[in-house]
């Protein structure tokens, strides 16, 4: 069979559609199976149609889903005990007249008493119901409370950031490749007055076996260390870097794993001036 | 990107679903409920009515997933059908044509003409994608997705041989997958261009 061919046929799509005579979705559904090219354009066919629905999807209204879950709710317990389990009805009244009184009152709270029983045992079970909701829901309330209080930190965080960065007293300075690496760069944010340092790598190649970036701010004094970058630094993170005040120039130089006091400035990699 | 997305929503709410997980009907709500709506409301137009069954086929779902079969079907084509048979058994039902009676879509006397005259955007419910679909090809997908047309009643409604359905049905799929990829290529464009600007 000329598989491609069969794709292009559009019966793949009416299979989906469900627009086929039964013999003819057998044959699509023996095709599937023996020929993965087949099982993977009707999955795709489905995707799109999936995604179509989604992409015109409207929300119902929620109360639908209330009812469902009450109709769920309505089966889903174990049948309460029912009248065919309780034990076999009491026993004749003895045949003396003189002695049904006493019996028919032991009865009557024998019966009594059962009633009482099975209502708070279906209370109880009831009750448990409830509870086992209630410690869900307060679990699933604290786990997203949790990730609520995470995700407002990191926000938090970014905001700072992001408010340093567009600070006004804040220069970015790129830092650009040297003949070593002409096309790697980086940047830093750099603010004398708020005494903040911020470094992003825009373009830094994983550094080579053995070796490491560091990176470098030199001031009147000569080059201070300002750290070693994270192998796995990503180019999209802006770290928050030591400050130091009236830096003329940062660069990254590479060198061996855990750095150097000093930089081996024939291994610069970039560099950028304050302007 | 966005199949995956879809994967992973599916092998969540199928698990909660086969185990009998009161959750799984919450999660089947919320990430399943408006596309499949979007599957009812063509075919009812009335959008309480829809949700009415939507609710049946919620339950139908619930009730059936052991017939599933993951092997011979995504999961939301197989709830698709579901819900469309529903909706169909809905309109042919006594109460519905009672209810509706002034309306022109009883399928058993179907009104065919409204789809090629007017744009049936402005009916409720249908696609707004299917829109930026051309003619041909939105027609198709309407009369053998969003309605109950057979493949010899799309034909004659659209004046086209029985045989080019079929390719026709294709190429209308191909068309609408381009127009997926194209806006599923450009949201994690903008997400990852934002990150790109931002620096997190």
């Amino acid at each position: 069979m000329d598989i491609t061919k069969y794709i292009a046929s559009g019966v793949l799509e009416l299979y989906v559609l469900d627009r086929l005579e039964p013999a003819e979705r057998r044959e699509v559904e023996r095709y599937a199976s023996e020929h993965p090219e087949i099982r993977a354009e009707i999955a795709s066919i489905e995707s799109s149609l999936e995604a179509l629905a989604e992409a015109d999807a409207r929300m119902p209204d929620p109360s639908v889903l209330t009812r469902v879950l009450a109709s769920l709710g309505d089966a889903a317990p174990p049948a309460p005990p029912t009248a065919s389990t309780l034990p076999p009805a009491a026993p004749p009244p003895p045949a003396n007249p003189l002695n049904w009184l006493p019996w028919t009152v032991a009865l009557l709270m024998a019966a009594a008493a059962l009633v009482l029983f099975f209502g708070r045992q279906s209370d109880r079970s009831a009750y448990d119901d409830l509870r086992g909701q209630f410690d869900s829901l307060q679990s699933d309330y604290e786990r997203q409370q949790a990730l609520c209080d995470t995700t407002e930190l990191s926000l938090r965080a970014a905001e700072l950031r992001l408010q340093t960065v567009t600070n006004p007293a804040t220069t970015g300075i790129l830092l650009a490749g040297t003949p070593n690496a002409p096309n790697s760069s980086a940047i830093v944010f750099y603010n004398p007055v708020l005494n903040e340092t911020f470094f992003r790598a825009t373009n830094l190649p994983p550094p080579p076996a053995g070796k490491q970036y560091q990176l470098w701010a030199i001031d009147a004094s000569g080059p201070k260390d300002l750290g070693v970058l994270a192998f796995n630094l990503s180019n999209s993170n802006l770290l928050s870097v030591p400050h130091l005040s009236d830096v003329a120039a940062f660069a990254i130089t590479l060198e061996d794993v855990g750095g150097k006091p000093t930089p081996d400035l024939s291994q610069l990699q970039v560099i950028g001036n304050v302007s | 990107m966005l199949s995956t997305k879809m994967d992973e929503r599916q092998d969540i709410v199928l698990r909660l679903l086969q185990q009998r997980d009161q959750e799984g009907m919450r999660q089947l709500f919320k990430h399943y409920g408006g596309a499949l709506l979007s599957i009812i409301d063509p075919v009812i137009r009335q959008p309480e009515v829809s949700e009415e069954v939507l609710h049946d086929v919620l339950l139908k779902i619930w009730e059936n997933i052991g017939a599933y079969d993951a092997e011979k079907s995504r999961l939301f084509t197989w709830m698709a059908r579901i819900a469309r048979n529903a909706a169909i058994d809905r309109i042919r039902s006594k109460s519905f044509r009672k209810q509706s009676k002034t309306e022109a879509f009883d399928v058993t006397v179907r009104t065919h003409n409204e789809l090629s005259q007017t744009p049936s955007m402005d009916h409720i419910g249908v696609s707004k994608l299917l829109t930026r679909l051309d003619d041909n090809h939105r027609s198709i997908i309407e009369l053998l997705y969003l309605r109950d047309f057979t493949q010899t009643e799309a034909a004659e409604e659209l004046g086209l041989p029985l045989g080019t359905i079929k390719t026709r049905a294709r190429r209308a799929i191909l068309q609408l997958r381009t127009l997926l990829q194209r806006e599923m290529v450009w949201l994690p464009f903008l997400y990852l261009s934002l990150k790109n600007i931002f620096g997190y």
